[in-house]
């Protein structure tokens, strides 16, 4: 009743196929997503006779409007930045796309090279990665439903609130906490549509990048507003493994964040992300 | 042809054979009755190793086997000069009433397929069920499949035939087919022995008729001798409340 | 809020890109899982000295612990021990991972399965000459895997969805498409309600052909 040589055959047959991409899946061009087209460019790149250094982007694909994935497209601002900086130091670049919280174990594990996802520079951080210079500067803040009467941070006591996970928010939303005694219900979220959970009332306010909540609220039309309790600003700037290969391309890559902001090309960038210029110290 | 001497069989603490010798020659057909529980069954099997004896030896034409030092591969040869037929036929459900028959042929004997076929065609109408050649365990009666399973038994091409209660799990109606193919056999000479409740059956196929209880055989005898002359009151208890 | 027809029919051929990833990734889990799980049945039901005792604990391990810490623990956890691994892509790690887990699983099916066969049948296999690996490859696990497409068939469903789990460690396929795509236009609804209907006809589809199979098996 079933055939076992038929059966040994397409065993057979599957084992070649997976060897076959083993072999092939290196990164995949999470730009164009497709394996077939990360194996095209692979054999591509190979012919080129120039040799290119290789550098791997991580960042999530769910973070409008710094990164972000629409119609199959990797794109946003951090996307317009890093094939900048690929282009200007003749790296062969290519991203890939996690979770938020995958990406630190991804970049500790050197299957990517950095991080490009608005990460801040923190005491914690710089003990374990050198950074760039900073490309970007932004304020946290607590973002509320408009028709919400809240105003100070004392309004926010015993109220839920929901940053990302693991991220540079998460960190100071505890020690804002801490420091006020706020007895805040801290929920956090990785890759979930906060703005929406305040919207809908499921939170209270978010806490996150002033620049990223106002350009979703823009986007999406949402019934949000700000608070205007900037209590924490943060330096964003690119995370290199101590010691690690590719920390040797740090100081190129600062030196052209540095050309970048003085003639103008990051303003531009964060301009037709932002409609406004996050790459300036305030 | 095949003696058995001295067989001890224990499951834990419970003894079921103590010590049981048993001779049967070329031709010859012995039944083997007694009350439940008395180890009959277990002896049977013992013969060709589905249970293996804790102690004692089985001699069958050239092989000459201890429980203590038996080997794998001897077990195999055994095997190959005797054939089990089973109380619930056991016949391997996946496969037609002829490929259940030359499963032996070509697994064992690395007989190639068409002269297997050939052969079990020839066991086949022996059994008288060579229409039912493509029909699966599932479809057949339960005196049907006990025939096909003496077919099977019958392909090992053994010196000697186990029949393991072969009508106990048949209706009465379907018992009498079984027992004609039995009876048929006995007729060509070939040997076997048969633990049966058939008290009748038993008087009419078998050369000896063996009495055992408790792990032992308690008396050993032509069929006369057993129905007539019981040696312990238990056979006579045991004979007459079959005939009640 | 309503309903974006247009957008959900755009983010389709989206989906069918990234429907391969799902579908390499589950089929070969499937190939990969059932070998090893096939492996693990016969030596536990043969009783195998060391081997066995070993592959109970190897069992208890990934049907007694969350897949996504598997995960975690081989991609980012082992990786810090064993720098070979840094070398093993998302893909394959979640391949892996997935394989090993769902092995775990289906070996408990075919175990069970052989020992629902009759004790009959592998004593019939025996008097008749048949050593224990000929009666199990020409009588029990033919029975055997009768009983066990359907647990088999659900562990591959099962498959099928903890695939969209390899999304966690950055590999690229279905649920993180609909993930991208929700999260940067802000269609939720959509994406998932595309998404759950893609999932529902690949799993339909599954089922059907269970049945197929079921009947084939089902003439004895």
């Amino acid at each position: 009743m079933f055939n076992q040589r038929k059966g040994i055959a397409i065993v057979g047959l599957m084992i070649v196929v997976l060897l076959t991409q083993l072999g092939c899946t290196g990164s995949t061009g999470a730009a164009e997503g497709d394996v077939e087209d990360a194996v095209v460019e692979g054999v591509v790149e190979e012919v080129d006779e120039e040799e290119q250094e290789k550098i791997v982007v991580g960042t999530s694909g769910e973070y409008y409007p710094w990164a972000f994935q629409k119609d199959g497209v990797l794109q946003g601002f951090e996307i317009d930045v890093w094939n900048e900086i690929a282009k200007r130091n003749n790296l062969e670049i290519s991203f890939e796309t996690s979770r938020f919280s995958g990406l630190i174990g991804m970049l500790d594990t050197g299957r990517i090279d950095t991080i490009a996802h608005q990460m801040s520079i923190t005491e914690e951080r710089k003990e374990k990665y050198n950074f760039t210079e900073p490309y970007a500067y932004s304020y946290y803040d607590f973002a509320v439903r408009s028709d919400n009467t809240m105003e100070s941070l004392d309004d926010l006591i015993g109220k839920s609130v929901g940053c990302w996970q693991g991220g540079n928010g998460e960190r100071t939303l505890r020690a804002i906490n801490d420091e006020h005694n706020l007895n805040l219900d801290i929920r956090t979220y990785d890759g979930v549509p906060i703005e929406q959970e305040v919207e809908l009332g499921r939170l209270d306010a978010s806490w996150q990048g002033e620049v990223k909540t106002l350009a979703t609220i823009e986007k999406n039309n949402l019934d949000l507003k700000l608070l205007d309790i900037k209590l924490v600003f943060e330096t964003n700037a690119y995370p290199f493994v101590k010691g690690s290969e590719k920390d040797a391309l740090r100081e190129d890559i600062s030196k052209t964040i540095r050309d970048m902001h003085q003639d103008g090309t990051l303003s531009n960038f964060s301009k037709k992300w932002f409609d406004l210029d996050t790459t300036v110290k305030p | 042809m095949l003696k058995l001497t001295n067989i001890h069989k224990s499951f834990g603490d419970l003894k079921v054979l103590k010590g049981v010798d048993l001779e049967i020659k070329q031709g010859e057909v012995k039944a083997i009755i007694g009350p439940s529980g008395t180890g009959k069954s277990t002896l049977l099997r013992c013969i060709n190793y589905l249970e293996k004896p804790d102690e004692g030896k089985i001699m069958i034409d050239q092989l000459d086997l201890d429980a203590k030092t038996i080997t794998k591969q001897e077990i195999y040869k055994l095997r190959k000069s005797t054939a089990m037929v089973f109380q619930s036929f056991n016949l391997f459900k996946n496969k037609t009433a002829l490929e259940n028959i030359i499963e032996s042929l070509v697994l064992i004997k690395k007989i190639d397929k068409r002269s297997a076929i050939e052969m079990g065609m020839d066991i086949l109408r022996k059994v008288g069920l060579e229409d039912k050649r493509n029909v699966y365990p599932s479809k057949l009666s339960g005196g049907q499949q006990q025939r096909i399973s003496i077919g099977r038994a019958l392909a090992v091409n053994p010196k000697v035939i186990l029949f393991d209660e072969p009508t106990s799990s048949l209706d009465p109606e379907l018992v009498g087919e079984v027992l004609e193919l039995i009876k048929k056999l006995a007729k060509e000479n070939m040997t076997m022995v048969i633990v049966t409740h058939e008290m009748s059956f038993a008087k009419d196929v078998a050369d000896k008729i063996l009495f055992m209880d408790d792990g032992k055989i308690l008396q050993e005898g032509t069929p006369e001798e057993i129905l007539l002359s019981p040696t312990s009151p238990r056979i006579t208890k045991f004979i007459s409340r079959l005939s009640s | 809020m309503s309903f974006d027809i247009q957008f959900a029919i755009r983010l389709i051929p989206l989906m069918l890109q990234y429907l391969q990833v799902t579908v390499i990734l589950s089929i070969f889990t499937m190939v990969i899982g059932l070998t090893i799980a096939f492996v693990i049945a016969l030596i536990t039901d043969a009783k195998i000295k060391i081997l066995s005792p070993l592959l109970k604990v190897y069992v208890s391990f990934f049907r007694g612990t969350p897949l996504l810490a598997q995960l975690f623990l081989l991609y980012f956890g082992l990786a810090q021990v064993f720098p070979v691994l840094i070398k093993l892509s998302a893909f394959n790690a979640a391949l892996i991972v997935l394989s090993l887990n769902s092995a775990a699983f289906m070996s408990e099916a075919i175990r069970g399965a052989i020992m629902s066969v009759e004790k009959g049948q592998m004593e019939a296999c025996l008097s008749i000459g048949m050593t224990y690996w000929q009666s199990m490859r020409r009588i029990i696990l033919p029975q055997a895997i009768r009983t066990a497409v359907p647990a088999l068939s659900n562990s591959f469903i099962n498959i099928v969805k903890s695939s969209s789990l390899a999304y966690t460690i950055g590999v690229t396929e279905m649920m993180a498409m609909a993930q991208m795509e929700a999260a940067s236009s802000y269609r939720y609804l959509e994406a998932f309600v595309v998404i759950i209907l893609v999932y529902w006809l690949i799993i339909s589809v599954l089922g059907h052909m269970q049945n197929k199979l079921e009947l084939r098996l089902n003439e004895y």
